[in-house]
């Protein structure tokens, strides 16, 4: 965690959001608290397969859409 | 700033602001020359797994992997927002590949309010076996740059982003000026890796990271100060390391015509307002009227006036 206001992306771990899309959410502004049973343990540290803009990540589906958790 | 009006010099490095938002909790961001917004790419990019950096002596390294939410989502929502608040914008652009340069900057034009677009070089080349990035190579980045040009409005000043670990930057400088650059900034960050002693693994994932912070401003300032005597009418925006009012002072001096904040936003917030004020005081008093006066003064010979 190198700035702890949400500019550097370097504290981000993967959580499922409201919409079922799991994003690379920065722990510092997105949380430092969040509901555990969002939050992908297993996959800290990683980036999820079907993470948003990961490679898995289906690119149609959630084009455009305006995140429920702000990712700079 | 080869056609980009800002009103002071102090502009923020890409990727080291956000858009601008999480700093405007700290001061007013419209006070700054304009804000540089993280690379952006057409698409949605999850970036690199964790852990993304690790402290070096003076300074750090990091590799967030070029993270964000793709174009759409900041023309939609970050740029209206940098916009509405008074603010001036540099869009930087990152691309997996030539056409991807193109179609950011083509897409780009057609949205209003932007003062310029940085193209970062430093995105790894597709076309190189070596995995080479766009800026180790004149040849390639003059064709980014060239791309970007093209198709980008003929009203939006384009700027390349140089890398400042490579043979030599001034021919790097050159390739893109030709290329159609409008003006240069650097330098991105140095390529390195911090292992760590315990696990006897590279601190961050993927191994290599950019070394960024006070550790390598020399470097910077000798690249801006080497590109300028080689390109004395192509603008600058120089930057690495600058913490301080005195250190913009140096990069203008070497030649910068702006100078951008990086890391030093991440440990001290109101880095921009604080070092825009230091460097207005620091001008006084040496007996500047106007910051361009500077520009360029460490390549004059003979007593200072
Ligand atoms: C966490 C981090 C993210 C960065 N992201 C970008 C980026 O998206 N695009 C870019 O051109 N440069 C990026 N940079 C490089 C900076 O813009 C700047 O060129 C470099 O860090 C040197 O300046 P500094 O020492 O003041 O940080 C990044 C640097 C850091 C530390
Ligand atoms: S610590 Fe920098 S974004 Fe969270």
């Amino acid at each position: 965690m190198a700035c702890g206001t949400g500019i550097c992306m370097t504290c981000v771990i993967p959580v499922v959001g409201g919409d079922g899309i799991t994003r690379m959410v920065r722990s510092c502004v997105d949380g430092p608290v969040f509901r555990g049973e969002q939050v992908r343990f297993d996959d800290v540290g990683s980036i999820p397969f079907d993470a948003l803009g990961a490679p898995g990540w289906k690119g149609a589906a959630g084009r455009g859409v305006e995140q429920d958790r702000d990712i700079a | 700033m080869g056609g980009l009006e800002l009103p002071n010099p102090v502009v923020t490095a890409a990727g080291c602001a956000g858009a601008g938002r999480e700093l405007a909790q700290f001061f007013d961001i419209a006070s700054l020359g304009a804000v540089t917004t993280k690379s952006v790419m057409l698409e949605p990019h999850a970036g690199r797994p964790a852990p993304r950096m690790a402290e070096t002596p003076s300074g750090m390294l990091s590799t967030t992997g070029m993270q964000g939410p793709g174009l759409d989502v900041l023309l939609q929502r970050d740029l209206p927002w940098l916009l509405s608040r008074g603010g001036r914008a540099i869009v930087s652009l990152a691309g997996a590949g030539v056409a991807e340069f193109g179609e950011l900057a083509h897409r780009l034009s057609e949205a209003e309010g932007i003062g310029a677009i940085e193209v970062n070089l430093s995105c790894p080349d597709p076309e190189s076996a070596a995995g080479r990035t766009f800026a180790d190579d004149p040849a390639r980045a003059g064709e980014v740059v060239g791309t970007v040009r093209s198709r980008a409005g003929a009203q939006l000043p384009v700027l390349a982003k140089l890398a400042g670990d490579v043979p030599d930057i001034v021919e790097s400088a050159t390739a893109c000026s030709e290329a159609g650059a409008d003006g240069l900034s650097m330098i991105n960050t140095l390529r390195g890796m911090v292992v760590d002693t315990r696990t006897l693994r590279p601190a961050v994932a993927g191994g290599l990271g950019g070394l960024s912070g006070p550790a390598v401003r020399p470097i910077a300032v000798g690249c801006v100060h080497r590109v300028h005597e080689a390109l004395p009418e192509v603008p600058i925006i120089g930057m690495g390391g600058v913490r301080t009012g005195e250190d913009v002072l140096e990069f203008m001096a070497a030649g910068a015509s702006a100078v951008g904040v990086g890391t030093v936003n991440f440990s001290d917030p109101s880095a921009g307002a604080r070092v825009l004020r230091e460097f207005t005081e620091a001008l006084e008093e040496r007996g500047f009227a106007r910051a361009a006066d500077l520009v360029g003064a460490a390549h004059r010979t003979g007593p200072r006036g």
